[in-house]
């Protein structure tokens, strides 16, 4: 079976009402949109927020995915970002971090670079210039958003893989995954996604639900880019005259909510790319 | 008066005097609560702080208080048995939430604190949540509930009498029990379990009742079969080609204009009798 079949036949486990468990430590802004990405997506979410509790949720309620977010993360966060993660690694749950605007502080880069010492991450989620900022390199980011060349970005992302022993996904104008062993690029995506706060962590909450119902996380992170970048196609084409950014997020939540396998392969542009 | 009669004289009463209702919640769905309440009457008023927490109750003077453990901290814990334990004393009616319950230690504890530490009025959860309310082993995990919802009346008139309250189960049929009334609600979507935030709104809605009468089995019923029906009325309104996210407009488009014709027409109420519930 060759990568889009593996995609086809994850998506498809949508509709079989295994309803993944996901357990979101996320940031206050877009958490809406997160869980709603993942009951779109044939998850259930829980949260958690007190530090005393947080270690034991992910074992005590059976989650199958954790979602880390760094959007508003503060110290008490962090703490309970680490003990989570411990558990999940302990207890061999996946890990799918979003270090949304890591080089904002110097707060943040003590954040990131504590997190990945303590806790085996399974999918990091960003864009060019987190992944380049994580790897130590300079970037030109401006807080969530990156204003990077993404050409020749496949280097930056294998490194970080191999680095983590990660998947290592990088959301752009051509999403790319890879684990550093394989790489795929998925080219499908509106432009307007870039102007809908939470598209990029929503993504995450994608990918943690898909995380849920296989051991293969660069698979359920190719499907996380594959979703969310068909939808906001078919989004786009749902657009009439005078119809805003706001109406274009509730196009794109319909379509990631209704979107039909068929529909899926048939838009989906992936490339599977041999790596040496 | 008729089941009936009673939901149309809350929801008239509910216009009449606005209710003020306390809301500590979860920041996920909060804004939802908190608009839905206004469309029935209501008026909002939130606290997160131990600190001012029971203040709030007597000099807002708060007709009912809401408490949703969906995101809960222990310091919110502290605030809801600072607030909680001044509406007890002021007779004040609470209607909790207990979201997840039995999801870790944490919470069955501290749902335990709130059920003998506070006069609790109702609980409104679904069957898994119930259980776990009674310290029942249930197969559940995280705000959903995957329990055979068949011998529902014994768990919710077990727990309704155990806490002396209300107990509104929502699911695939809702149940509602002060411990001697059983009623089941017959209205209700598929799609409104995938819509993040309809069984807490409930919570909203029943606190919003609960704050102009004393007969919380009516409140409790009220908020329930108003949900079921805007949930009805939202399925007729989808088109071809809209999602999930265009159904919540629908939803809360609805209950925003929702009349007391359209709930006397929908409402789908059962009597179940007591004695028939296998214990």
């Amino acid at each position: 079976m060759n990568l889009r079949n593996h995609v086809e036949k994850l998506y498809a486990q949508k509709f079989e009402e295994k309803y993944p468990l996901v357990c979101f430590l996320t940031n206050y802004v877009t958490v809406l949109d997160l869980v709603d990405m993942c009951i779109h997506s044939g998850g259930s979410p829980v949260l958690t927020d007190e530090i005393s509790e947080a270690h034991e949720m992910v074992e005590y309620s059976k989650s199958q995915a954790v979602v880390m977010n760094f959007g508003t993360i503060n110290r008490e966060y962090l703490d309970i970002m680490t003990l989570t993660g411990k558990t999940a690694n302990r207890v061999h749950v996946p890990v799918i971090l979003d270090p949304a605007a890591i080089t904002a502080s110097s707060f943040r880069k003590y954040a990131i670079d504590h997190l990945l010492k303590e806790v085996k991450v399974d999918i990091l989620k960003g864009n060019l210039g987190e992944i380049k900022f994580i790897l130590g390199y300079d970037t030109k980011n401006k807080g969530i958003d990156s204003f990077e060349d993404e050409n020749g970005a496949e280097k930056y992302c294998i490194e970080l893989a191999e680095k983590l022993g990660t998947v290592v996904v990088m959301t752009g104008k051509t999403d790319i995954i890879t684990d550093g062993k394989r790489m795929a690029k998925v080219s499908n995506g509106d432009a307007k996604l870039k102007k809908i706060c939470g598209a990029g962590s929503s993504v995450a909450a994608i990918m943690a639900t898909y995380s849920g119902l296989t051991e293969d996380y660069f698979l359920s992170a190719t499907v996380g880019c594959a979703v969310m970048g068909v939808a906001s196609e078919m989004a786009e084409e749902r657009m009439k005259e005078r119809e805003g950014i706001r109406t274009f997020k509730t196009y794109v939540h319909d379509a990631v909510s209704m979107m039909e396998t068929k529909e899926l392969m048939d838009r989906l542009n992936l490339m599977e790319i041999a790596l040496d | 008066m008729s089941h009936i009669d009673q939901i149309i004289h809350l929801m008239d009463e509910a216009k009449k005097k606005n209710p003020l209702v306390d809301f500590l919640i979860n920041y996920v769905t909060a804004n939802e609560l908190t608009s839905i309440t206004s469309y029935f009457g209501g008026t909002p008023v939130m606290t997160d702080d131990p600190i001012d927490a029971a203040e709030v109750v007597e000099y807002a003077k708060v007709d009912a208080l809401v408490f949703n453990i969906g995101t809960v901290t222990n310091k919110q814990v502290n605030a809801m048995i600072e607030a909680g334990k001044k509406a007890t004393e002021l007779n004040i009616p609470i209607i909790l939430d207990p979201v997840a319950a039995g999801a870790t230690p944490f919470r069955s504890a501290s749902i335990r604190r709130m059920l003998e530490e506070l006069k609790i009025s109702v609980i409104k959860g679904n069957l898994a949540e119930v259980k776990a309310c009674l310290g029942v082993e249930t197969t559940s995990k995280g705000v959903d509930s995957n329990e055979d919802e068949s011998e529902a009346e014994k768990y919710v008139v077990a727990l309704a009498k155990k806490y002396n309250c209300v107990v509104a189960m929502t699911g695939i049929e809702d149940v509602i029990s002060d411990g001697t009334r059983v009623v089941r609600i017959r209205n209700g979507s598929k799609n409104l379990p995938k819509v993040i935030g309809t069984g807490c709104t409930i919570g909203a809605l029943v606190g919003t009742f609960s704050g102009v009468t004393k007969d919380y089995f009516y409140s409790a019923m009220t908020g329930v079969i108003i949900m079921g029906i805007a949930g009805e009325i939202a399925d007729t309104m989808v088109e071809k080609g809209e999602g999930y996210y265009t159904y919540k407009h629908h939803l809360l488009d609805t209950l925003s204009i929702l009349s007391n014709d359209a709930v006397r027409e929908r409402a789908n109420i059962v009597d179940v009798a007591v004695e028939e519930i296998a214990v």
